[in-house]
Parts: C-alpha cells; structure tokens; sequence
C-alpha cells in the first residue's frame, strides 16, 4: 500500500510516502533493481559474499531504498550493513510485513 | 571597475550555498538583487544580509516554467531592467546509470538546464533587458567535464549547460549580452555534504585528496562572478570557466 499525503504549501511541496513493503517482493525487486542475476536474496543473504555488490551496488541500494522507502541512507551507514536482515533493520522493521 | 551600481541582478537558488553568496557579495558591490528559490524563510534569512539596495525576492519553484515570465515582469516593474542574471539553482542526483529512468532525467535537466535557459531567453526580451547589456553566468560544475560513478544524471546536465551556453553567446552577442559558465569544484555547500553522503568514504577521501589548494568555498565562486558581470570581464563570453583550486589539471 502507498500513501501518499502531498502538501502543496507557501513555502514548498512536501511529500511523504508511508510503505510497507512485503519481504518476499523487497527480495525480489531489490535483486533486479541490483541486476543480481542467478542470485536469488533471502533474509541472511551476506551481501559481501555476492561477487556484483561492489560501490556501484550500493549507490544503487541507496536509490532504491529512497524510491521505494523515501529513506535517504548514507554510505557509511551501507558500509556497516552485512545480510539483507541488516539491510532491513537501517530501513526499519516496520517498513515490511 | 567592479562597480555594479544600478545594476539589478536575478540569482536564482538563492537560499543557499553559491546562489546565496553570490548574492550577498554581489550586493556588496551595489548591484540590486532580484533572489529566486523555493524556499520563503530562507530567501528572507539571505534578503536581511544583502547590503543595502533595492532587492527583493520571489519564492517560486522554478520548474513551474510558466511562472517564469511573470516573476521577470514584476521584478523588472519593481527594480527595473535586468543586467546580470546568474543561475545557480541546481540538484544533484546519485543513482548509477542502469537505475536511471526518463522522470529522474526530466528533473534534473529541468532545473539545472531548461530553467535556466528559460529565465535567459525571457529576460533577453527589450522589454525587460537594460538598455546597455546583460551578463548571464550559469553554475555549471567540474562535473560536467569529468565523469564520476553515479552521476551521470548530473554530469550530463552540467553538461548540457556548458555546450548550450556556447550557442546562447553566439546568438545573443549582438544585443550586448555575454554569457558565460562556472564550473566549480568541490565548494563547501549543503549539497556537497549530501554528495558525499552517497559516496564510499574512501571515494570522498580520495576527492579531497585530489584538490592542490583543497577544497573551495562559495566566496571563491562568488568573486568569480563579481568579475563576469562587471565591465572587467567585457570581451569574454560563450566560455567556461573552471575554478577547482587545481583539481581537474591532474
């Protein structure tokens, strides 16, 4: 589900999106949106054990992490993340049903 | 020779970083300053450090492209005929090349680009252009020279500035106006924190490491404009000028 409340006010538009995202699809779309081929993600998947997560892979995980969560997250903050679990966890538990 | 007195100036992205202190400086050398950004208590923040003159500001989202001419009409009754206009609202965009899509290009292209373009083609019009020139000066960015990982949204749109700015100054020259592009390195601003947000810290490292004379402030960008809208700078246009304390010569 996506909600979206826009704001149109005098100073700016403001716009927020609450998702709650399903594990199984977050798995699915975040190994395409990575181009991860043949790797199928799961919860306790290392990310530095796939051969593609590189800097480039994870300038693309903070992308999508904003498109799909409007959550910015910083490389540093990636930099700490091992599993997807962990992933998860920097996003918000809460985010995912 | 840097006097600026009488002349009104347009900055847009004027709430912050290069826009506000190009402002701020540009004030100091008595020109009036029309400030253009989204954002109403920041503009009032930067109108309350201009020196004294006849500023004013206008908050406007500037890809509301149609509100363009308007806001032009109304400072040049308020202000009088423009003579400088200097476009320094910019976003920055990370996401690697195979994650792009066509709506992120639009909006970048929209703000760094075609804005721009557009505050330029109007103001060139007789009726709101000063009877003795312009100086247009578009920020354009180190990056729309060299490539980064990333970037290729913005690279791309930096860019576009640069070659567009070429053809701007060819056609406009007979009506006295020059056109000239910045192109900044890194400069201590907001979006320069969030670019290195996006980045590995070994990658900012190694972007820091590569500036001879370190990285710059918006004053050093700032006095470069002072120079390019001034009389000093008279036969320059359709160039673009890189300042990077050292970086891209390497």
């Amino acid at each position: 589900m996506v909600l979206v409340l826009a704001i149109h006010g005098e100073l700016q538009l403001l716009s927020f999106k609450i998702y709650k995202m399903k594990k199984d699809i977050f798995y699915k779309e975040l190994a395409e949106y990575l181009e991860f081929e043949n790797i199928e993600l799961k919860e306790d998947t290392n990310l530095n054990s796939i051969s593609e997560y590189d800097s480039l892979a994870q300038m693309s995980i903070i992308a999508f992490i904003d498109e799909k969560f409007n959550i910015k997250l910083s490389a540093e903050q990636l930099r700490k993340i091992t599993t997807i679990k962990s992933l998860m966890k920097l996003i918000g538990i809460n985010n995912f049903e | 020779m840097y006097n600026l007195e009488n002349k009104n100036i347009i900055v847009t992205g004027a709430s912050s970083g290069i826009g506000k202190e190009t402002a701020i400086k540009v004030s100091e050398y008595g020109a009036n300053i029309i400030l253009v950004a989204r954002n109403k208590e920041k503009l009032k923040k930067v109108l309350n450090k201009l020196k004294k003159g006849n500023h004013i500001y206008f908050s406007q989202d500037i890809c509301e492209l149609e509100a363009i001419e308007p806001l032009i009409s109304e400072a040049v009754k308020q202000t009088g005929k423009i003579s400088g206009f200097i476009h320094s609202a910019g976003i920055e965009m990370t996401i690697p090349f195979l994650n792009m899509n066509t709506d992120l290009y639009s909006k970048l292209f929209c703000t760094n680009v075609i804005a721009g373009f557009e505050f330029a083609r109007i103001i060139s019009k007789k009726k709101y252009l000063s009877d003795t020139g312009a100086s247009y000066i578009f920020i354009s960015s180190i990056m729309g020279i060299l490539g980064e990982k990333g970037k290729v949204g913005y690279c791309s749109s930096k860019s576009a500035i640069i070659g567009g700015v070429r053809a701007i100054a060819l056609e406009l020259a007979a009506k006295k106006i020059r056109c000239n592009c910045i192109s900044p390195g890194i400069v201590q601003t907001e979006m320069t924190k969030t670019i290195f947000n996006t980045l590995p810290e070994s990658s900012v490292q190694n972007i820091l490491r590569q500036h001879p004379l370190g990285i710059g402030d918006p004053v050093d960008v700032a006095h470069l404009c002072i120079y390019l809208l001034s009389s000093l700078s008279k036969w320059i246009t359709g160039t673009n000028i890189i300042i990077d304390g050292g970086y891209s010569i390497q």
